[in-house]
């Protein structure tokens, strides 16, 4: 079932209250009901009674269009399918936590911005070269990524020399909006807020710490570092994703919020 | 009745809470779409609130401005950290 929701542009989050009889594969995904390929979530629970789905958007559409199935039957109207029932759709605000930004640094103002123009739009816009309106920051929008004709796995890389990001349009057209910023503010990290650019924990605690801070919601950056991780299993990324998990595990409690 | 200018002001402000509360929380009216109704297409970037506009595109062959660099160091030099962590394969520390 697909319901339509005027969201104008205005940073919500979604209740969706959801009915199952047994237990049931519910996914719900949020879209853009103008822009193509612009989804701003996409994840799926288990739900055997009454269960809430939040979905946090600290940008939305002018209209979205919310899909609830279950995903035995696949996407079939209300009363049709009668294993799941959407009970009701609410508007709240979007509870965020600036304060554990730096928007003092002129930097991560400005690529917040940055990022969130370019991760909101991405589904639609044409490879190219992307800069920010300061000229401090600039994406190559790729069609793959790839060295020496070999298409690489990565979503993203950033270049120390130059700072500039490269992003797989391929990849990045397939991802949500909230798996967009979780890649940008990542990279991002590398260079201007960490201590050690190398250092891949530091920068994926750097990046969520914004992410987190700006209302997006924790089970998107799960799930894009879990794909991305997926790709690459080493022992490496299983530290880092247990670290990520712990990060955001405590990130409401105020118990993580510097790097260690 | 002795209304006091106080009185007044705590009202108003209990007034101004309700208020809050109750627009703060707003229940949708389910309006089920069907899929073929979904179309998508022809979207228009002008529309976009200015916080939401694509970013500038260069043109073709003009040049890249030159990003400043903060926390450069000899060892970062020719490394291109990547979102999955993977520096073996391609690129040398």
């Amino acid at each position: 079932m697909i319901f339509s929701v005027p969201t104008r542009y205005e940073e919500i989050t979604l209740l969706v209250k959801v009915r199952t009889y047994e237990p049931q594969k519910i996914r719900i995904k949020v879209i853009d009901a103008e822009q193509p390929n612009t989804t701003f979530t996409d994840r799926y629970k288990t739900i055997n009674g009454e269960s809430i789905f939040f979905v946090r958007m600290p940008v939305s559409a002018k209209e979205v269009l919310v899909y609830v199935y279950n995903e035995a039957y696949g996407n079939l109207e209300q009363g049709i399918d009668k294993s799941v029932e959407v009970v009701s759709i609410t508007k709240e605000p979007l509870e965020k936590k600036l304060d554990v930004i730096d928007f003092s640094n002129p930097l991560v103002r400005s690529f917040v911005n940055f990022a969130t123009r370019f991760s909101y739009n991405a589904g639609s816009l044409p490879s190219g070269n992307y800069v920010s309106d300061d000229k401090q920051f600039v994406i190559k929008y790729l069609p793959i990524i790839e060295d020496n004709g070999v298409e690489q796995t990565t979503p993203a890389r950033i270049d120390i020399d130059s700072g500039i990001i490269e992003v797989s349009k391929k990849q990045f057209i397939e991802y949500t909006i909230p798996n967009r910023m979780a890649i940008l503010l990542h990279e991002f990290s590398h260079i201007y807020l960490n201590d050690n650019v190398d250092d891949e924990v530091e920068a994926d605690l750097n990046g969520l710490l914004i992410y987190l801070g700006l209302g997006y919601p924790r089970i998107e950056a799960f799930e894009v570092f879990a794909k991305t991780f997926m790709n690459n299993p080493t022992d490496e990324n299983g530290m880092r994703f247990d670290r990520i998990k712990n990060f955001i595990d405590n990130f409401e409690t105020y118990n993580t919020y510097l790097y260690d | 009745m002795n209304v006091r200018k106080e009185h007044l002001i705590y009202a108003g402000v209990g007034v101004l809470v309700l208020l809050i509360l109750i627009n703060s929380t707003k229940e949708v009216e389910l309006k089920e779409i069907s899929e073929d109704k979904v179309d998508i297409k022809n979207f228009d970037y002008t529309n976009l609130p200015s916080e939401l506009k694509p970013p500038y595109r260069l043109a073709e062959g003009e040049q890249l401005p030159r990003p400043i660099r903060k926390n450069l160091n000899l060892q970062g030099i020719s490394i291109k950290p990547r979102f999955d962590n993977d520096f073996q394969r391609t690129y040398k520390i």
